[in-house]
């Protein structure tokens, strides 16, 4: 029932992607120069994802159908609060990563990068918070990182207004 | 033969030499540590490559794939973990061998066993890749996009999870790749207004967020089991002795290598499937199939020579076709793209010393390996005591850098992150990733070869009645058949667990 439910939402999602994908290909200019314009194979791709999306939506509508006549089982839906909880690492890792791109074009690669591992460190150690080592080893990671990249590779990481 | 001298005296530099080892060690790291796949560690090293020569930055790839096949096999065996999916089967035999007190065998077996493996397989790749490559010489568009629909359609089928799912996920990796300019007419698609995307989206970016990225992500929802390791025997075991148990299980050996090549060549069947057919295969020709998971060697034989030699398998497909056979040569065909390089039947003929040279490479990542591994055993048990939490955050750098190595351009890391999310999403949400990376490698060839072929001749039913072309799509309909026949015995079984 649950995964059933997961596979509603997801055919939703990738509908909602055809359905953007469709809007893009709408705006592809038509030049008349070729048998075949630029529009031609994303159309073909955007109609048969979404094929194969109605196919998982009602796959799993099916699935809940049968699920609900016989009524097999109550399968507790977890609720937002609880899929959070389930989820609070993962969302947060995922939100510190955009701040950090945003800080990283923003005030450049040093600092950026150590406030990035030390709030890392911050949410995933387990147990006691050592907030001197997580400082130290964020540092350092920073600094090992910056001499292999840049003198080691020649890849020069974005400056900042400090550093 | 000139190009064969010529590629040797490319690899058997001090340089490669050493960027070869680096990655067997990388590799090995990797594969020795749960949670971390051997995908990821390729993904990881793809950014290094980049200032590499084209071979070199083969070699460094090779070198991960080689020792992370073989890594996998550490904690297999010592704590019952697969260190890599493709370990799974290694941990039936390896582990009760560890319990009974036979630790040092089981690794030096599984080790041997890896060695011999990876060796069948390069040999394979030798004769066979030659003789494909001749052979696709003479396909047109029809049989190209035939072979690739077979490609995508034979991932899908056979990855984990159901049929429309692996469809799914492969024809969004395609619709991901048509995102840039148009190949044939250049007009730009899907750009939405960002400039940066004219270009299309960067391979690797792409290939680190959906693999490295959305790993890492399951890995701190999930933490991996604990990896205290206490072994109560030595993780030595005398090589003669090794030896006297390779000579007694050779057919086994050679069967099992042999699986896994043949597993490798189809599109999307790697190590893991390798790993887990070739162990069933052996089981059931051994004469005391009872035996099998209570700590036999052959056992551990099977599974490791089968996961090693998947790896010069999947290599087949890709040189003589450019067709990767699963998702670490999808990768090294991303990376030979990003320099300029395009895999198939003409480059044989126009980059001989290159083929040749990531031929040479197998031998001695493999040759590497046995040296690393065997040495190095007792230092790769060190590496389970880093903790995730610095390891997980380091990882994240790499992949920040990485990706923004490609361009020197943050967006490449929004890049990241974006299909960070997407892998992550497929990931939990049993999309299989290999068929979306297929999708996104193979899209644009996928696409031009089409149109290449309507602008011949705009009759489609060319495609059916050109032979090689009719009996690729023949296969690529057998092979859904297949998917959807596997998904209604995989569902009953389940309905029979459940009502039992």
């Amino acid at each position: 029932m649950q995964a059933a439910k997961r596979d509603l939402v997801n055919a939703l999602v990738v509908i909602v992607f055809c359905g953007i994908a469709y809007y893009g290909a709408l705006q592809i200019p038509i030049r008349g120069a070729a048998k075949t314009e630029a529009d031609f194979f994303p159309k073909i791709i955007i109609g048969l994802l979404l094929f194969l999306a109605v196919c998982l939506l009602v796959s799993a509508a099916y699935q809940l159908w049968k699920g609900k006549s016989a009524q097999r089982e109550k399968v507790a839906v977890a609720g937002f609060r609880q899929r959070f909880a389930e989820n609070r690492k993962v969302i947060l890792t995922f939100v510190i990563f955009a701040i950090y791109i945003f800080l990283l074009q923003e005030i450049g690669y040093f600092i950026s990068s150590i406030l990035f591992l030390f709030a890392l460190y911050l949410l995933l150690v387990p147990g006691k918070k050592r907030y001197v080592v997580g400082i130290i080893g964020a540092v350092l990671i920073t600094v090992l990182l910056f001499v292999v990249f840049q003198y080691g590779l020649s890849v020069y990481l974005p400056g900042g207004t400090l550093f | 033969m000139e190009d064969l001298l010529l590629s040797f005296e490319t690899i058997l530099n001090i340089k490669t030499m050493l960027i070869l080892l680096t990655g067997v060690v990388v590799g090995i790291v990797v594969g020795s540590i749960p949670g971390f796949t051997i995908t990821m560690g390729v993904a990881l090293t793809l950014p290094f490559s980049f200032s590499m020569d084209p071979i070199n930055g083969i070699a460094l790839m090779m070198g991960v794939q080689v020792g992370g096949s073989s890594g996998g096999l550490i904690t297999a065996c010592l704590l019952g973990i697969p260190g890599t999916p493709s370990a799974m089967a290694t941990t039936f035999d390896g582990y009760p061998m560890v319990k009974k007190g036979e630790a040092g065998r089981a690794l030096a077996v599984g080790l041997w066993a890896s060695f011999i493996g990876t060796i069948i397989s390069g040999i394979v790749l030798i004769f066979m890749t030659p003789l494909l490559a001749e052979w696709a010489l003479n396909f047109g568009p029809w049989e190209m996009f035939a072979l690739m629909l077979f490609g995508i359609s034979a991932i899908a089928s056979l990855s984990e999870g159901s049929l429309v799912k692996g469809l799914i996920a492969g024809v969004i990796g395609i619709a991901f790749a048509m995102v840039g300019t148009d190949p044939l007419v250049g007009t730009s698609r899907f750009t939405y207004g960002f400039t940066e995307l004219l270009a299309g989206f960067n391979f690797l970016p792409v290939l680190i967020g959906v693999f490295a990225f959305s790993q890492l992500m399951t890995d701190i929802k999930n933490p991996p089991d604990s990896m205290d390791i206490k072994v109560n025997s030595s993780v030595s075991y005398p090589i003669l002795k090794t030896l006297k148990d390779m000579w007694t299980s050779k057919l086994n050996v050679i069967r099992s290598s042999l699986i896994g090549v043949f597993v490798g060549i189809l599109p999307a069947a790697g190590g893991s499937i390798a790993n887990i057919l070739s162990y069933d295969i052996a089981k059931k020709f051994s004469k005391t199939p009872e035996k099998y998971g209570t700590g036999e060697k052959d056992g551990v034989i099977a599974a490791e020579s089968a996961n090693n030699s998947s790896i010069g398998g999947a290599f087949v497909p890709m040189l003589a076709f450019g067709i990767p056979g699963d998702a670490v040569t999808a990768m090294m065909l991303g990376a030979l793209l990003i320099h300029g390089i395009q895999p198939g039947p003409l480059l044989m003929q126009n980059q001989p010393v290159l083929v040749y040279g990531i031929f040479i490479s197998i031998f001695i990542a493999a040759i590497f390996m046995l040296l690393v591994q065997s040495f190095g055993i007792k230092a790769f048990l060190k590496i389970n005591d880093i903790p995730q939490h610095v390891l997980i955050p380091l990882i994240l750098m790499l992949c920040v850098l990485g990706s923004f190595a490609v361009n020197n351009r943050t967006f490449d890391v929004w890049v990241l992150l974006l299909f960070g999310l997407i892998g992550y999403w497929m990931k939990n949400n049993g999309f299989p990733l290999p068929p979306f990376i297929l999708g996104i490698i193979l899209g644009p060839m996928i696409e031009q070869n089409l149109r290449q072929a309507i602008t011949i001749n705009s009759d489609l039913s060319v495609f059916m009645t050109r032979p090689i072309s009719a009996v690729l799509i023949v296969l690529a309909v057998l092979s859904m058949v297949y998917g959807i026949y596997n998904n209604i015995k995989s569902k009953k079984e389940k309905g029979s667990l459940q009502s039992s």
